[in-house]
């Protein structure tokens, strides 16, 4: 027998795979304990990957958030009408057809639960003259706009699907009725989840006059360092500025490593159990497999192919696997809209998760494949043809 | 007992696989009690909340605005309000932005209408100093304080008349926790809040929390209070800290699907392991229980004899498993920011029961099987060689 090492791995290979349709129980074993592991870690994976996607899609590189000095997040901040107006005379910002310079102050109210959101927040932001310039991707999906001064309101498609509001129902706040009057979508992100209508009569509906933050449309992403700068400069203006895309990121961090920890702990405990059943399985195979292995070995075949069969077969089963349990995972939660942290979002199990569940599967596999594999290539013929 | 013997043997049979299969089933019950422990947290902190007390918050929520304290002696005269406490909330972060802090400011309502679990001493004391608080032991083993501590929240721009952003605290004692407050809390005296406002602030606070003489009547109070203050300038949102606790369970994610699902995949892993280390061990012992039947052995007892081979690893792995969760309770806690309100898992006797219980189920669907195939056949025919 002189074939080469690799030759002899193919054939013992395609050998020990067709055994392995006539062992079907420990076959299925390995497929479902890797399938199971997979399909739990891209599952949770998925909540972390579609948060993600949901906070960052609704920033804009051009803008910029300018938040209370001290203040954790936008719900408390508190700015100042002088606070905001004082914003316009910042350098950097890009200025309108008519020369205004793009600054929406907006303010937030949560509303109490109610028929419909009882088991979620849902907020009303009330938004300036400025709303649309700083966000490019808003429009108009249903019905029509709010009109300032009347007590109108337009709803965020995540919002109208999650709390099944429409055009036409109305919305209780201090001062009666708001009716819902149109629709809209703005690329995705947290505002889709909130309420939307006119920051002044809001106000004056809330008997509020202080605003959460101002979104600031930049002349260019580069123009943030200066207009960062002029704020620092003013001791005046009790605020501070991040760039919307970090301040996103920012925001979604804590619950984004929650999520990614919660995966790889659940997964790595699964994956310890799946490592045990694989290398029992495999252990079983090669003891079932003893009679053909010392053959063989007596027809001249190299210990290492046999070796490396046992290696592949296990790689092969925990494939299949790994695709059933991505497959699983697609299927019955990618795409699927889910409310959390007061965000509506689109769980995603992207390309980069099935690569991770694959590279998951192959690594629990050729450790559980280890030993068993290095028993094959020890085995002493005398001692096995006794043993079988 | 008599036949423990021959049930061991089958297990020492092959003693690696027994051990892989014990490991692996492990893994699967220490998920599965993680899991089952963080669900049982939530349910306790439901069942803890009781339905005789009320949250009265305004009910349009944003940074500035809350309710006057005028209302407490209006909330006082509703029928079946037995006592008021009111408090205001000084949030902000400590040392640096990444650590989110609040104070609890309450009145000396608070003592009877909501009472928290510490001593009159105590009690006195936070009411005579001003800027005096009182921290839980969780609160102070996560902020290292000590009595005697000053303990500084950084606050907004506008929430203090001064104009400063530090909010100074001295630690006057360390507190026993509330399962309330799953993360520990801070209690703080609500007139130093009040007195350090800005003008247009003071008499505003966060809320009040009612006791009330007849929980029976708990949802009707709150709704006859709701209504009485629509039409005011600061409607209220009220609520019983039950219906509240089981809010706040759903608020940022649904961990109850979320750790069933994951439960769930643990269960099925350690199934199907079990499931093939059984159907193995029988089908290489079958001349053995042709044997057995051919001495006299019974059906049943050749059933409670396998059953119990796949029992022993399964509640083994159950009790290690269980142990390994315990041991891990507080890490999804620390994963977390506190604002996300995920307490530590509660791996009690009852987890531990539930883990034996879905062992014994496992152990029966496993050896289900691998039984009819050895139950229905004659001795003779389990004796010939295949």
């Amino acid at each position: 027998m002189s074939l080469p090492i690799l030759s002899q791995a193919l054939a013992v290979s395609r050998l020990s795979l067709a055994g392995t349709l006539e062992r079907p129980g420990p076959s299925l074993v390995i497929v479902l304990g890797i399938a199971c592991v997979v399909a739990v870690l891209l599952s949770v994976l998925s909540v972390a990957s579609g948060l993600s996607r949901a906070y960052v899609s609704g920033a804009d590189p051009r803008n910029a958030i300018v938040l209370a000095a001290e203040s954790v997040d936008e719900g408390g901040s508190s700015i100042a009408r002088d606070t905001c107006e004082a914003l316009l005379a910042a350098p950097g910002i890009s200025r309108d057809d008519e020369g205004r310079a793009i600054v929406d102050c907006e303010l937030l109210l949560a509303l109490p639960p109610a028929k419909g959101f009882a088991e979620g927040t849902l907020f009303l932001r009330g938004v300036g003259a400025e709303a649309s310039s700083v966000r490019p991707q808003f429009k108009i999906v249903d019905g029509r706009n709010f009109q300032t001064g009347m007590r109108e309101i337009i709803v965020g498609v995540g919002a109208a699907s999650v709390f099944g509001l429409k055009v036409g129902d109305a919305v209780i706040l201090p001062d009666g009725a708001w009716q819902i009057v149109g629709a809209f979508s703005s690329g995705g992100g947290t505002l889709e989840t909130e309420l939307v209508s006119d920051a002044a009569t809001v106000m004056a509906s809330s008997r509020s006059d202080h605003f959460n933050s101002a979104i600031v449309r930049l002349e260019a992403p580069a123009a943030f360092v200066g207009f960062e700068d002029w704020i620092a400069a003013n001791p005046s203006l009790p605020v501070f500025t991040r760039r919307q895309e970090d301040y996103y990121r920012n925001s979604a961090a804590p619950f984004m490593g929650f999520f990614t920890s919660l995966a790889y702990f659940v997964g790595a405990v699964l994956a310890i159990g799946a490592f045990f059943g694989s290398l029992n399985v495999m252990l079983g195979t090669v003891r079932a497999r003893t009679r053909e292995i010392v053959t063989l070995r007596v027809l001249g075949f190299h210990p290492l192919p046999i070796g490396l069969s046992v290696l592949i077969e296990a790689m092969v089963l925990s494939l299949i696997g790994a695709f059933i349990g991505s497959g699983c995972a697609w299927l019955l939660f990618s795409g699927k809209q889910s409310l959390m942290v007061h965000t509506v979002f689109r769980l995603s199990v992207t390309p980069y998760y099935f690569l991770v569940g694959i590279g998951w599967a192959l690594a629990i596999s050729l450790a559980g494949a280890l030993p068993p594999a290095l028993r094959a290539v020890g085995m002493p013929i005398t001692k096995g043809m006794r043993e079988s | 007992m008599k036949y423990f013997p021959l049930v061991w043997s089958s297990l020492a049979r092959r003693p690696a696989e027994a051990i892989f299969i014990w490991l692996s089933v492990t893994a699967g019950f220490t998920l599965f009690a993680s899991m089952i422990g963080l669900n049982v947290t939530y349910e306790r902190a439901i069942a803890n909340a009781r339905t005789d007390r009320l949250w009265v918050n305004t009910r349009f929520f944003s940074v500035l605005n809350g309710l006057p304290i005028a209302l407490r002696e209006q909330l006082g005269m509703f029928p079946g309000v037995s006592s008021v406490g009111t408090f205001a909330s000084v949030c902000g972060h400590h040392v640096d932005e990444h650590h989110f802090a609040c104070v609890f400011c309450v009145d000396n309502g608070m003592r009877e209408a909501w009472p928290f679990p510490v001593n009159s001493l105590q009690w006195g004391r936070l009411t005579a100093v001003l800027d005096g608080v009182l921290v839980s032991r969780k609160a102070a083993q996560k902020w290292d304080l000590r009595e005697g501590d000053v303990f500084t929240v950084i606050v907004g721009a506008g929430v203090r008349a001064d104009g400063l952003n530090g909010w100074p605290f001295k630690v006057l004692a360390i507190v026993p926790d509330d399962p309330e407050w799953p993360n520990g809390y801070i209690l703080g005296n609500l007139a130093y809040f009040q007195n350090n406002r800005p003008l247009e602030g003071q008499g505003i606070v966060g809320g009040f929390r009612l006791g009330l003489s007849d929980p029976a009547h708990a949802s009707q109070i709150a709704s006859g209070i709701d209504q009485f203050f629509a039409n005011s300038g600061t409607p209220t949102l009220s609520i019983s800290a039950r219906a509240d606790a089981e809010n706040s369970a759903r608020s940022s994610v649904d961990l109850a699907l979320l750790t069933a699902l994951i439960a769930g995949a643990g269960l099925f892993l350690v199934l199907f392991l079990t499931a093939n280390g059984i159907s193995r061990s029988v089908a290489e012992r079958i001349p053995e229980f042709g044997v057995l039947q051919a001495i006299g052995f019974t059906n049943s007892r050749l059933v409670a004899m396998v059953f119990a081979e796949a029992a022993i690893p399964c509640l083994l792995g159950a009790v290690l498993g269980t142990s390994i969760a315990a041991a891990l309770t507080s890490i999804p806690a620390k994963m977390l920011p506190a604002a996300f309100g995920v307490p530590e898992g509660t791996v009690s006797l009852s987890v531990l029961a539930m883990s034996l219980g879905a062992a014994l189920v496992l152990a029966s669907v496993s050896s289900a099987i691998p039984l009819m195939k050895v139950s229905r056949r004659h001795p003779a025919e389990l004796l010939t060689p295949e």
